[in-house]
């Protein structure tokens, strides 16, 4: 030891003598069971399969399809893919961890796929009918069997070798079985299905929609915008927006969808070179009022990344991985549903497809992804403000004409302060909010309800001066000095800048979005922005935050 | 795991799918098919145009797959729901090995029993499957499901001939059941079924014959018991798996009067019962010399 030491201590290293031996069987329920949870994505795996498969079939002879039958506690998943025969079927099921597909073409968990579902069902039969040859051949894992085996022998400290476990629990067919000889196939049959997944699958509609948002299909035809968007993702991304039919106890599956959508929006992503990296679309929920646009359906809200028609995680995804980073405003993107295909094959999904990797590649792809992100959300920030405008101006003209009619008809020395109070105010929001509605009809009408408010504000002036007074009753007009302050008051709103808090505030994205979540949440509880309510908790609420936070910004803020 | 066929049993099928197209047309509609099909659905590949859902019984768990395989090789994988277990027990709890309930599967147009050993004479389980079957026809109809579009339905029952299995005096005591009131016949009818019985009890008479007339009588009563009227549309005798001798049933059972089911027996049906022919899979009476009586 001490002479190998003094040679060279930092020689290169040996390779350890790794054998089927000394590799023990835990770790086929460290891979099984590790996989997935979710019936759905265990599912999706062998769908994914099956895609693949599909595609990978140049001369099919029909549109490719998946068939499932959920005959609880079993579940049938077939492809009409080419099918295997007997040879490449054992070849195929041997062989864990090792795939044999282009990693740009495929997607896939790397050979391991195929034990997916060992985890959720007590048997799991391969079964497979290659075209042209007339033969069924099928493989068998007794999951159970393997699992609690080794458990069993885990919790006895004891252990089996990964290759026993295997030979002992799995099986292939002795001769092959005569078949249907245009027959071409593959089926999965997840047999004895644990009871804990009885709910999920037994509920037909929801395990269609699950399967739905994850699988490679069709937009749903019911969408307004389907046609569009399949147009749209078939002439400019045809090698990998390519769905199959899926169905599920012989219902279609389709993307799910959500109503009132805008028309969709190209989203690109486009590397220094022009060539495209992703592509996709995003509608935007056209509902008015802030708090209604928020796309309610948690699995439909926001940008759903997806590698040849598969999706990657969960839409929250884009958030985890800062796509959204140059937007100011997160609440943008509760306001879009939309897809994004990732088409640069160096974009790699992790296995289990719950994101990407991390890679410098990567990052540079966040980057330009972020980009087109921040165009989104100008468009939608447009969007709400000519919105919000709209809503806004509606309400302070109607206030104005009602003011009007009030000081018209005779106001008390009592309601004056209110009414000078409520001018300001519409005057203000008027002006605040005109410029996102050039060219619009309420942009005409505002106008004219400045000038309207100008003109009340004489009358009222003129009131003092007496002019009105021979109208009034006793206990009306004239106005006093104090009144004619106010007035005053009124007149230089306009003058005044105002800030969101968030700019005044210096805010970061993240502070933004929850400052803007709590503010919504606030309006929704006291129904509605436009509340009195709400306007003085948000008074309170924003004069507390700049009295801690705006120290450094007295200034800005003023 | 290997198919049960024959020519002679492709011929019975074959023959059975004029009298199903023929009920399909009636009804103006494909029809619902229950039975024990196997993995290889033969009878469901042979009757597909005319068939809409099939409920397939299955009692091996390992076949359960490839039933499925079947169907989808042959474009039936979402026609096809599976029940798992013994069809005797099933019929009488209603629900399969999986508790998958059976309830809802009622009305069926057509019920083919294919069963690949004999009716045993003396433990009638199978022919209690039958009554339960036809039993639920009935309440499911009674529950409103009867309609125009469901004229009557068919029962195909397929069963080999046990030789050596049961009591060999009980064919014989059942015919002598058959016509325990044959002495209230006219004498020229009575001489007849005396000279029949005879004939049915001697060593001329084919095994199939005195089979014919146990399952018959069983089936006209447990049909005439649920208020229903079963006329038998053919009997074949053909050559099954293994040279087994196997007899083939069509009965077709047109509800009558489900609410006050008919008394069980009349002369009409001993008669019937006697003097109906076994042919073979060619379609020729396998013992044309036996005697006939003459109303």
């Amino acid at each position: 030891m001490e002479d190998v030491m003094v040679r060279d201590p930092f020689k290169s290293e040996e390779a350890i003598d790794f054998t089927g031996e000394n590799i023990g069987d835990f770790l086929l329920n460290v891979l099984t069971v590790g996989l997935y949870n979710q019936p759905d994505l265990i599912v999706r795996e062998y769908v994914q399969n099956s895609h693949d498969a599909i595609l990978d079939w140049p001369d099919q002879p029909s549109p490719g399809r998946v068939d499932i039958r959920i005959a609880w506690p079993n579940v049938h998943i077939f492809d009409d893919g080419p099918g295997m025969d007997r040879d490449e079927l054992l070849h195929a099921m041997s062989n864990l961890g090792k795939s044999f597909k282009n990693i740009s073409e495929s997607s896939g968990f790397m050979g391991i796929g195929k034990l997916a579902g060992l985890s959720m069902a007590s048997r799991v039969e391969i079964h497979s009918s290659k075209f042209g040859i007339p033969e069924r051949n099928w493989v068998v894992f007794n999951a159970d069997e393997m699992l609690t085996g080794i458990w069993e022998r885990r919790v006895k400290g004891d252990h089996r070798s990964i290759l026993e476990t295997l030979n002992r629990h799995t099986g292939v067919n002795p001769a092959p079985l005569l078949e249907n000889p245009s027959s071409h196939y593959t089926a999965v049959h997840l047999l004895d299905i644990h009871e804990e997944y009885r709910e999920k699958l037994t509920d037909c509609e929801g395990f269609i929609r699950s399967i739905g948002l994850v699988a490679p299909v069709i937009q749903d035809p019911s969408f307004e915008h389907a046609e569009e968007i399949e147009t749209m993702l078939r002439s400019n991304i045809p090698e990998h927006y390519r769905p199959i039919g899926i169905f599920v106890n012989g219902k279609p599956v389709y993307r799910p969808y959500v109503e009132g959508l805008s028309r969709p929006k190209e989203i690109q992503v486009i590397d220094d070179e022009g060539d495209l990296l992703a592509y996709g679309w995003a509608c935007l929920n056209t509902a008015s009022e802030r708090y209604k646009r928020q796309i309610t359906e948690d699995d439909l809200r926001g940008i759903a990344l997806m590698q040849r028609g598969i999706a990657i995680g969960t839409r929250s995804l884009p958030e985890d991985m800062e796509l959204y980073s140059s937007v100011g405003n997160l609440i943008y993107f509760r306001w879009y549903c939309g897809e994004l295909y990732i088409v640069d094959p160096k974009i790699v999904v992790s296995t289990d497809r719950t994101r990407i990797r991390q890679s410098s590649h990567t990052v540079d792809f966040i980057g330009r992804a972020s980009r087109e992100f921040k165009r989104l959300a100008k468009y939608a920030e447009s969007f709400a403000n000519r919105d919000n405008a709209e809503v806004v101006v509606k309400d302070r003209i109607e206030q104005v004409v009602k003011i009007e009619e009030q000081v018209k008809s005779g106001i008390t020395r009592d309601h004056l302060p209110r009414i000078l109070s409520e001018l300001g105010r519409a005057r203000s929001d008027i002006e605040k909010r005109k410029r996102h509605l050039a060219g619009t009809k309420t942009e005409k009408q505002a106008e004219k309800a400045e000038k309207k408010v100008g003109e009340i504000l004489d009358l009222l002036i003129s009131a003092q001066q007496g002019d009105v007074e021979s109208e009034r009753q006793d206990d009306t007009l004239p106005l006093s000095d104090v009144v004619v302050d106010q007035i005053a008051e009124v007149e230089s709103v306009e003058t005044i800048v105002v800030l969101d808090i968030p700019e005044k505030l210096d805010f970061s994205p993240r502070e933004t979005h929850i400052y803007s979540t709590i503010m919504e949440a606030i309006a929704d509880a006291c129904g509605g922005r436009e509340t009195a309510e709400f306007t003085r908790i948000a008074a309170a609420i924003e004069s507390a935050l700049i009295e801690i936070f705006g120290e450094a910004n007295t200034e800005d803020i003023e | 795991m290997r198919a049960f066929s024959s020519v002679g049993k492709d011929l019975a099928r074959r023959d059975d799918s004029s009298i199903i197209a023929e009920l399909s047309r009636k009804a103006g509609r494909k029809l619902s098919y229950l039975g024990l099909p196997s993995p290889w659905m033969g009878d469901v590949l042979a009757w597909k145009p005319f068939l809409a859902r099939v409920f397939a019984v299955e009692q091996e768990k390992r076949y359960l797959s490839h039933l499925m395989d079947t169907a989808y090789a042959y474009g039936l994988v979402n026609q096809v729901v599976y029940f798992w277990g013994d069809i005797d027990e099933i019929m009488k709890s209603q629900v399969d090995e999986y508790g998958q309930s059976t309830a809802d599967v009622f009305p069926i147009d057509l019920i083919n029993l294919d069963y690949c050993r004999g009716l045993d004479y003396q433990e009638f389980k199978k022919l209690s499957t039958l009554e339960s079957l036809i039993t639920r026809q009935r309440q499911s109809l009674l529950a409103g499901r009867l309609s125009a579009s469901f004229p009557y339905f068919l029962v195909l029952l397929t069963h080999n001939l046990p030789y050596r299995e049961g009591d060999p005096t009980a064919k014989r005591k059942y015919i002598r059941f058959l016509i325990r009131d044959v002495k209230y016949y006219a004498e020229s009818l009575r001489e007849q079924v005396y000279t029949s019985y005879e004939w049915y009890l001697s060593a001329e008479c084919p095994s199939a014959y005195p089979h014919k007339c146990f399952v018959m009588g069983k089936f006209f009563a447990c049909a005439q018991r649920n208020g229903f009227k079963a006329v038998p549309r053919k009997v074949v005798q053909y050559s099954g798996d293994k040279d087994a001798v196997m007899l083939h049933y069509q009965f077709q059972i047109t509800p009558v009067s489900l609410r006050s089911p008919v008394p069980v027996d009349n002369k009409l049906d001993v008669i019937d019962i006697l003097n109906y022919p076994v042919l073979s899979c060619e379609g020729e009476d396998i013992n044309p010399d036996r005697p006939v009586i003459r109303v």
